[in-house]
C-alpha cells in the first residue's frame, strides 16, 4: 500500500468509514454504495528489512516519508494492523504436506459466527458486526463492568480515537461470536486490541 | 537565562570583551594564528592589538607566520596582516559595542582563552578554539565530565545503553557532553536532563542554529541552562552546519570530557574520528561491547580490542572518578533470578529481573529480551518451553497485551516485542 501516493490512498477514507462514495456536482449528489472488505499489505520501509538494522540501510527520514503515505486518519480506519512474519522454507514444505484440513474447521466456526450475527441483526437492516455505526456499536457491543475497566486501561496507555474505540468493540464482538460466547469478555477485548496493533 | 550558578558569577558570564569578539569574528584568522599572535606579541588581551601601530601589526604577523616558515608562504603572512589591519581599522568602538550587544540580545555568551571561565580542559588540547559562543552554562572544571557519543542510526540497544549510562552518570553528578545529534547523542543528552544532571551539546553550526531540528526540545532546554546545561560552538551565530565542520566540532566534544564513552558505532564512522581526537588529547576511551554479528557494534568492539576500556555498566566509569567504592556490582548468576531483590536488583543493564505472580506471564516475560526484538510466534515457542505445555497464538497474544498493560513489555515496531525500558533507567 505505501507504494501508492498519499492523495490516492486518502480517497479511501470516506468509503472505509461510511460505506459509500459521495460525488457532489452542481445539480445534485450521487451516492454509490461501497461495501467492501479491504485487505492491504505493505513493507515497513522502502527496502523492506526494517527493523533488522543489520540489513536495513534506509535512513530514518526515508522510513518516515515512506510510512507517511499511510496517513493517520487512513490507518485509524483499519480494524486490524498486524505483522506478518516471514515464512521459513520448512514451514512452507510442511504446510504443503499437511493438506487443507485446518481450513475446514475454521470455515465451520466462521459460518456459525455469521449465522449468529445474521440472527442478532434480523430486521435491523444490516447483516454483520462490521456494518454497525457508532450508535449500533454502543447498543450491540455492550460491556460489563470488568470489560469497561479493561478498555479504560487499554485505551489509557495509548491514544485511541473514538473511532478506534468502536472498532475495537466490533472486533471483540466478532471474536466472541467466533468463540460462541454471548457476552464480550476481557480476553476478547485484549485480543481485539492486539490485532488493532500500533500505528 | 536562569540556571543554578551562584549570584556573583552572573555578571562575569554576561561580560563580553568587544576586542576579543571582533578579533575572533572579523579578522578572518583561525584560532591557531590568533594564538601565535598572542604568544609572539606577548599579548594579554586583544585590546593590545588595537593599540598597535600598523607597522607593529605587520611585524607581529610576520613574526608569527615566520614561525611556520615551512607551512605557509610569505604571501600568506602579508595577506593575513592585511586582513588583520583592515579588521582593526574597521573595529571602531561603536561597531565593537554593537557586535557585543547583538550577541547579548540573542542570549549568546562569549568566552575566550583570555577569560578565567574558559574551560580548563580545552586549554590542554592540541588545537583549542580561541573563542567559544554559548547559551546557558559552560561545563564546570571542578566536576567530572563524560562525552557520550555513538551512531546516528543507532539500534534500540545503542539508545538504551546511551540512556542507562548517561542517566546513571548524570544522577551521580557527572556532566554529560555530546553533539545533540540524532540517535545516541540526543538520547544521552535527554536522559541526563531527565535525571537532573547537566548536559552540554557542542554544535557544528552557530549556537543559534538548532541542528538537527528533531532535537529542538532538548536544544531549548539546554539553551535555558536547565540543571546547569549549555549549548556551545566555536562557529559564529547564524553559521549553518556544513559537513566539514563536524570533525572539527568532534574534537571539542572529547576535549570537554575526561572520558569518552562510545555506545554504538559502525567500523568506519564519524564516531571513530572523535575517538581519534580523544587519543590525541590523552582522554580515556570506554566502549560498550556488542554482539560480534552486529554491524553497529563493530566500531565499539574494535576500540575495546585496541585497548579502550570496556563499559559493561555505569559503575565501570563511576569507579574511574570516585574510586572503587562507587558500587562494585557483582554480576548475578545466569538463570537464578531468585537471588535478586525483586525491588531493585540489576542484572547487568538488562533491566530489573522480575518474578511475576502469574506463571504464564512470567514465562512470557522471561522469553522477552531487553533489547532484541522478537516476533510473537518465536515468543510463543519460548513460552511453551518455559511452561512445558502448548500455548496457542491467541493465549500468547492475550498475555502479551497484559504485559504491555502492566508496563513490562512494549511493541516498538509493529509485530516486534521486547521488554519495556522505562525513562529514568539511570535513576535506579
Amino acid at each position: 500500500m505505501p507504494e501508492f501516493s498519499r492523495t490516492t490512498l486518502d480517497l479511501l477514507r470516506q468509503p472505509l468509514e461510511e460505506r459509500e462514495i459521495r460525488i457532489t456536482r452542481n445539480y445534485g449528489t450521487y451516492r454509490f454504495p461501497a461495501r467492501f472488505l479491504l485487505v492491504g499489505a505493505g513493507n515497513p520501509c522502502p527496502c523492506g528489512y526494517y527493523p533488522d538494522l543489520n540489513r536495513c540501510r534506509c535512513s530514518e527520514k526515508e522510513r518516515r516519508r515512506y510510512r507517511q503515505h499511510l496517513s493517520g486518519p487512513l490507518m485509524d480506519r483499519m480494524d486490524m494492523r498486524i505483522h506478518v512474519r516471514v515464512t521459513g522454507v520448512e514451514e512452507m514444505q510442511a504446510g504443503a504436506a499437511a493438506g487443507p484440513s485446518r481450513s475446514e474447521a475454521v470455515r465451520k466456526r466462521v459460518e456459525a459466527a455469521a449465522e449468529r450475527q445474521l440472527y442478532r441483526y434480523r430486521g435491523a437492516g444490516i447483516r454483520f458486526n462490521a456494518e454497525l455505526d457508532a450508535e449500533g456499536t454502543e447498543r450491540w457491543c455492550r460491556l460489563n463492568a470488568e470489560g469497561e475497566r479493561c478498555m479504560r486501561d487499554l485505551c489509557g496507555r495509548s491514544t485511541v480515537s473514538a473511532r478506534g474505540y468502536h472498532r475495537i468493540l466490533r472486533i471483540a464482538r466478532t471474536i466472541a461470536d467466533l468463540d460462541g460466547a454471548e457476552e464480550i469478555r476481557t480476553e476478547d477485548l485484549m485480543e481485539a486490541f492486539r490485532l488493532r496493533g500500533t500505528e | 537565562m536562569g540556571d543554578g550558578m551562584g549570584v556573583g558569577m552572573e555578571d562575569e558570564r554576561d561580560r563580553i570583551d568587544p576586542y576579543a569578539l571582533w578579533l575572533y569574528a572579523k579578522a578572518g584568522m583561525g584560532s591557531k594564528w590568533i594564538r601565535r599572535l598572542y604568544s609572539h606579541g606577548g599579548l594579554q588581551t586583544a585590546g593590545q592589538l588595537f593599540d598597535m601601530t600598523e607597522k607593529e601589526c605587520e611585524d607581529l604577523c610576520g613574526a608569527a607566520y615566520a614561525e611556520s616558515a615551512g607551512e605557509v608562504g610569505k604571501g600568506t603572512a602579508e595577506k593575513a596582516a592585511g586582513r588583520l589591519k583592515a579588521a582593526i581599522r574597521a573595529g571602531t568602538a561603536q561597531r565593537r559595542e554593537e557586535a557585543a550587544e547583538r550577541l547579548r540580545r540573542m542570549g549568546i555568551r562569549f568566552v575566550t582563552m583570555e577569560d578565567r571561565l574558559y574551560p580548563e580542559r580545552l586549554r590542554n588540547i592540541p588545537d583549542p578554539p580561541f573563542g567559544l559562543y554559548y547559551r546557558g552554562c559552560l561545563p564546570s572544571d571542578d566536576r567530572p565530565s563524560v562525552a557520550v557519543i555513538g551512531a546516528r542510526g543507532a539500534t534500540r540497544y545503542g539508545i538504551q545503553q546511551a540512556r542507562i549510562f548517561s542517566g546513571t552518570l548524570a544522577a551521580a553528578g557527572v556532566q554529560i557532553v555530546s553533539g545533540l545529534a540524532v540517535g545516541v547523542d540526543g538520547a544521552a543528552e535527554e536522559e541526563a536532563l531527565y535525571c537532573g544532571g547537566a548536559s552540554f551539546g557542542v554544535l557544528g553550526c552557530g549556537v543559534d542554529v538548532c541542528y538537527p531540528e528533531r532535537n529542538r526540545r532538548i536544544y531549548e532546554r539546554m539553551c535555558a541552562g536547565e540543571h546547569g546545561s549549555g549549548v556551545l560552538s566555536e562557529f559564529p551565530p547564524g553559521e549553518q552546519p556544513k559537513r566539514n565542520y563536524f570533525p572539527a566540532r568532534n574534537r571539542l566534544i572529547s576535549g570537554l570530557a575526561d572520558i569518552l564513552l562510545v555506545c554504538e558505532a559502525r567500523a568506519q564512522s564519524g564516531t571513530q574520528i572523535t575517538a581519534d581526537h580523544a587519543l590525541d588529547q590523552g582522554r580515556d576511551i570506554f566502549a560498550v561491547p556488542g554482539r560480534n554479528i552486529d554491524a553497529l557494534s563493530e566500531g565499539c568492539n574494535r576500540l575495546i580490542r585496541q585497548g579502550a576500556g570496556i563499559a559493561i555498566c555505569p559503575q565501570d566509569l563511576l569507579g574511574h572518578f570516585f574510586g572503587s567504592g562507587a558500587g562494585e556490582e557483582s554480576q548475578p548468576e545466569e538463570g537464578d533470578p531468585q537471588k535478586q531483590d525483586p525491588e531493585s536488583g540489576e542484572a547487568g543493564n538488562g533491566g530489573v529481573e522480575l518474578r511475576l505472580a502469574d506463571p504464564v506471564q512470567q514465562a512470557l516475560f522471561e522469553s522477552l529480551d531487553a533489547a532484541d526484538l522478537q516476533e510473537m510466534d518465536a515468543l510463543r515457542e519460548k513460552m511453551e518451553e518455559n511452561l512445558g505445555r502448548g500455548v496457542s497464538i491467541r493465549e500468547a497474544g492475550a498475555v502479551m497485551s497484559k504485559l504491555m498493560l502492566l508496563g513490562y513489555a512494549q511493541e516498538p515496531c509493529s509485530g516486534y516485542y521486547c521488554r519495556a525500558i522505562e525513562k529514568g533507567a539511570g535513576k535506579r
